[in-house]
């Protein structure tokens, strides 16, 4: 007769046990692959986020200071690359503040002149947020803030030296 | 095998039978391909998270030069394989897309390339356009990329995170303004 004690295999509850650690180890380590897998998709979208932001500052900072509203702004085309990665309902939320701003604040490198010449200057502030959903969840906004002079109203918007070349055209320079 | 001692209990087990043996190498095969299958996920998402990282890194490295031209030239050419920037002093610089790679080429007045940046992006085509619509002109450069080519994701580009399509294409998008004006 044979006993328990006696044995020299596995019993029913080890084998059990042996298995159940098993899948909770191999659970553990591919929730870990899936999530290390997430969080490069999380960074790629952050990076596109943070190029949308630097483009529609860029556009924005090419119009005449008079057309430089929340309106305009809000209506700024997203691109679709950023759907295209999952994030749901992007959009604009942008706030305009006039500012006075003092001279030296604005230029990094004032001149001897400039320096002589204290006086305040009044600026917009452009709040820009860029808002969507990501995974059922509103995403944390990607934000910057910005100053626009209001000098530029005099810059000439037709300039023909900064006209583009047609293709294959030779340039003198 | 089994010796029993008369009357008695067993005295001592020497050995697997035949079945238990087969059960044996089935578990051990079970046990072998998952923690198999696991391993090579693991090392997937590694290299994955790496080459990922460096492609950031590189694209990021790639845009802030671009801009950074851009903002310092006066006029911008398209030319077919790639852009023409055209700086106040008389250099010009090229981006152009080689084998992958988009090539930047800094040349003299008299055309002599004094530096050269190699980017491995997985580039397929640079092209741009010019706005100048607005108060300033505005450049709008659009870089399609095939992932399979940048070969950071492995030579298929498996396990690419942000390809939109399954061959593996994706477009970035990058603005910046023309010329030195201060806004």
């Amino acid at each position: 007769m044979i006993t328990a004690s006696q044995r020299c295999g596995f019993t029913t509850t080890e084998t059990v046990v042996v298995f159940v650690l098993l899948g909770v180890i191999v659970t553990s380590v591919g929730k870990f692959a899936a999530f290390a897998s997430q969080g490069v998709r999380d960074r790629q979208l952050a990076l596109h986020l943070q190029w949308e932001l630097d483009n529609a500052r860029e556009i924005i900072r090419t119009w005449p200071i008079e057309e430089v509203t929340r309106e305009r702004i809000e209506l700024l085309a997203i691109s679709s690359e950023l759907e295209a990665q999952g994030l749901e309902d992007p959009r604009w939320v942008a706030k305009l503040t006039p500012q006075l701003l003092t001279q030296g604040a604005i230029s990094a490198e004032p001149s001897p002149s400039q320096q002589d010449e204290v006086g305040q200057v009044e600026v917009t502030s452009v709040q820009l947020q860029l808002n969507g959903v990501y995974r059922g969840q509103s995403i944390k906004p990607v934000e910057t803030v910005f100053w626009i002079l209001p000098s530029m109203k005099t810059l000439s918007t037709g300039d023909s030296s900064l006209q583009p070349l047609p293709a294959g055209e030779e340039v003198v320079p | 095998m089994i010796c029993i001692a008369q009357r008695s209990r067993i005295v001592i087990r020497r050995g697997f039978s035949l079945i238990e043996a087969m059960g044996l190498m089935m578990v051990l095969g079970m046990v072998m391909v998952l923690v198999g299958t696991t391993i090579h996920r693991v090392s997937l998402t590694q290299k994955m998270t790496l080459g990922c990282v460096r492609y950031s890194k590189t694209l990021e490295d790639l845009r802030y030069r671009l801009c950074m031209d851009t903002k310092n030239a006066q006029q911008l050419e398209v030319q077919a394989s790639g852009v023409r920037l055209m700086a106040t002093e008389g250099r010009t610089i090229e981006y152009s897309v080689d084998a992958g790679f988009i090539v930047r080429n800094a040349k003299s007045n008299e055309g002599v390339v004094i530096g050269q940046n190699r980017w491995r992006v997985g580039a397929q085509r640079l092209t741009a356009d010019l706005d100048s619509s607005g108060a300033i002109p505005l450049a709008t450069f659009q870089l399609n990329i095939d992932r399979q080519l940048s070969s950071i994701f492995g030579a298929t580009g498996q396990g690419s995170p942000t390809v939109d399509n399954s061959n593996g294409m994706e477009t970035v998008r990058w603005v910046s303004r023309l010329g030195r004006e201060a806004r």
